[in-house]
């Protein structure tokens, strides 16, 4: 048999507008959490590789070569780095090649930190997330993220009867779960009604402001070993028992088999779940993309929760509710946690981290032993799905 | 509605390539693609190589200019660049088996299924494709 790799120190930074922080201090913040979590912090000499997620840095704080500045800021000499870059999805991507790289051999441990700080430039934040899409045939037709989710919804909305309640039903959720989360960009604001996420200002129907994730500064970073090793680290190590990524082979719409069944995410979850020998039904606790809410709605069903066309009866009979049979989004999601888009990945394999450690305080879910995380970029086009266990062998 | 929504693109566009009979044509009111000479298959955008059999041998074809909407939605916060808010469609056309984007600058009536033509509007001097309502 293999051996397994594990997660050894996870943490991630407060989210929010972090105008006390620069891009680096919030790059070593992230790191210091994640050392700060081991029963045994690790040491510079012992980080063979170092892999940084970023996805707009050079926009947002005129700073390319972000993950030479990791090695600066944390004084490392990795014999494998690299910075990843793709958009939404670089801190899960980054987390797959972290661990293809322990995998290989080539290395046996490594620190993967995935970092966003937007508000620093929010019309630079805001261009680097319009030019994710087919700047060339599409985003010059007015398309966006937003947008583009809104003609997914729309077709969803109108192919499987799924609603404007159930919609805000997921914001809803994940407001209730973000104000347990002090960590959470929204934990200040606290819950909101349903009346409250209906009535928010449209945007692009039918996706409104509470529909909508927001703009944020964080960081998140994970430390990966592999089995042998991970007794020197953690007295709680959390297994990566299986890693899936699939893309479209479409940048935009134009090349997308369906708007409202994501095959690549089928593809990634299929590959995720054979890898582990774990079914969607031994899943205890999961984070999902909830970029925007019909998103969730969508991952619900292509990650095998429920029946393709039932996502939207699927929260509104409270499955995915901190009390559910399968509580989603338990930080309170991209929506209530924030999505610095860097960090993303990373804080969603934190979070699962810290529930099977049984360290999640009030959003604790009771005899979480089985996780998994769903990240995603573009229109839906590329997903990377890692299910995470507290026992080594299942 | 019908008035331009943009004035400014807010994005670089790389012209003068292999592809440039694609925004040229877009200026004389007509919509084409590339075809791989090799398999058949048709592209959209179009391409230099042909993603199903990798060969560079592809030819010009013009596309139908009829379709019919698959989804929308009417964008109340324009993006950077865009100065009024817009309808924004995503159409399947009768000649090509993709869905392409665009902005609606017809009628208020839309809904899915509804019968919609490719219109062209222009931005510094370059035709881009907006949609329009099919008038029988």
């Amino acid at each position: 048999m293999q051996e397994e790799i594990a997660v050894v120190g996870a943490g991630v930074t407060k989210f929010g507008k972090r105008f006390d922080v620069s891009y680096r201090e919030l790059m070593a913040e992230a790191a210091s959490e994640a050392i700060n979590s081991m029963d045994r912090p690790i040491t510079p000499n012992q980080i063979q590789g170092l892999y940084v997620a970023a996805s707009i840095p050079e926009l947002t704080v005129d700073q390319a070569h972000v993950a030479n500045l990791a090695a600066q800021e944390l004084g490392l000499e990795p014999e494998i780095i690299a910075r990843v870059e793709m958009a939404c999805s670089s801190g899960s991507t980054a987390i797959r090649n972290a661990w293809a790289a322990i995998k290989s051999g080539l290395i046996d441990t490594a620190l993967v930190v995935g970092l966003e700080k937007m508000y620093a430039n929010t019309q630079a934040a805001n261009h680097g997330l319009c030019i994710v899409p087919d700047v060339t045939y599409e985003a010059t037709n007015g398309i966006t993220a937003y947008s583009g989710f809104a003609l997914i919804a729309q077709e969803h909305m109108k192919l499987y009867g799924t609603t404007r309640d159930q919609l805000s039903s997921v914001s809803v959720k994940n407001h209730s779960n973000g104000a347990k989360n002090p960590k959470a960009q929204f934990f200040e604001k606290g819950e909101i009604t349903l009346e409250e996420a209906k009535s928010a200002r449209m945007v692009s129907d039918p996706l409104n402001l509470y529909d909508c994730s927001p703009i944020t500064d964080g960081g998140a970073a994970v430390i990966l070993t592999r089995g042998s090793l991970t007794t020197k680290f953690s007295e709680q190590p959390v297994w990566i028992k299986g890693s899936g990524q699939s893309v479209e082979p479409s940048l935009g719409v134009s090349n997308m088999k369906s708007l409202t069944e994501w095959t690549a995410l089928k593809r990634a979850a299929q590959k995720a779940y054979q890898t582990s020998g774990i079914s969607p039904s031994d899943i205890d606790v999961a984070e999902v993309h909830d970029c925007f809410t019909i998103a969730e709605i969508i991952e619900y069903e292509d990650l095998g929760f429920t029946a393709k066309g039932t996502g939207g009866k699927f929260i509104e009979d409270g499955e995915s509710a901190l009390s559910g049979s399968l509580p989603v989004n338990t930080s309170g999601g991209l929506k209530a946690k924030g999505h610095p888009i860097g960090a993303t990945g990373v804080a969603q394999v934190v979070e699962i981290t810290e529930q099977l450690q049984g360290k999640s305080g009030k959003r604790q879910v009771d005899g979480a032993n089985i996780g998994l995380t769903h990240n995603l970029s573009g229109f839906a086009t590329h997903h990377v799905v890692h299910i995470l266990s507290n026992e080594e062998a299942k | 509605m019908g008035s331009n929504t943009i004035t400014h693109l807010p994005y670089k566009i790389e012209k003068g390539t292999k592809i440039q009979k694609f925004w040229d044509e877009l200026n004389n009111d007509n919509l084409m693609t590339t075809k791989c000479k090799n398999c058949s298959e048709l592209h959209f955008p179009p391409r230099t190589l042909c993603p199903k059999c990798y060969s560079t041998k592809t030819e010009w074809v013009q596309l139908g200019l009829s379709g019919k909407v698959e989804s929308f939605t009417y964008v109340r916060t324009p993006p950077l660049g865009f100065e009024n808010p817009f309808y924004l469609l995503v159409v399947r056309l009768e000649d090509l088996d993709k869905p392409i984007t665009g902005r609606y600058v017809g009628d208020k009536d839309i809904y899915i299924g509804k019968k919609v033509v490719v219109a062209f509007e222009q931005i510094e001097k370059q035709n881009f494709l907006v949609f329009k309502e099919q008038v029988d």
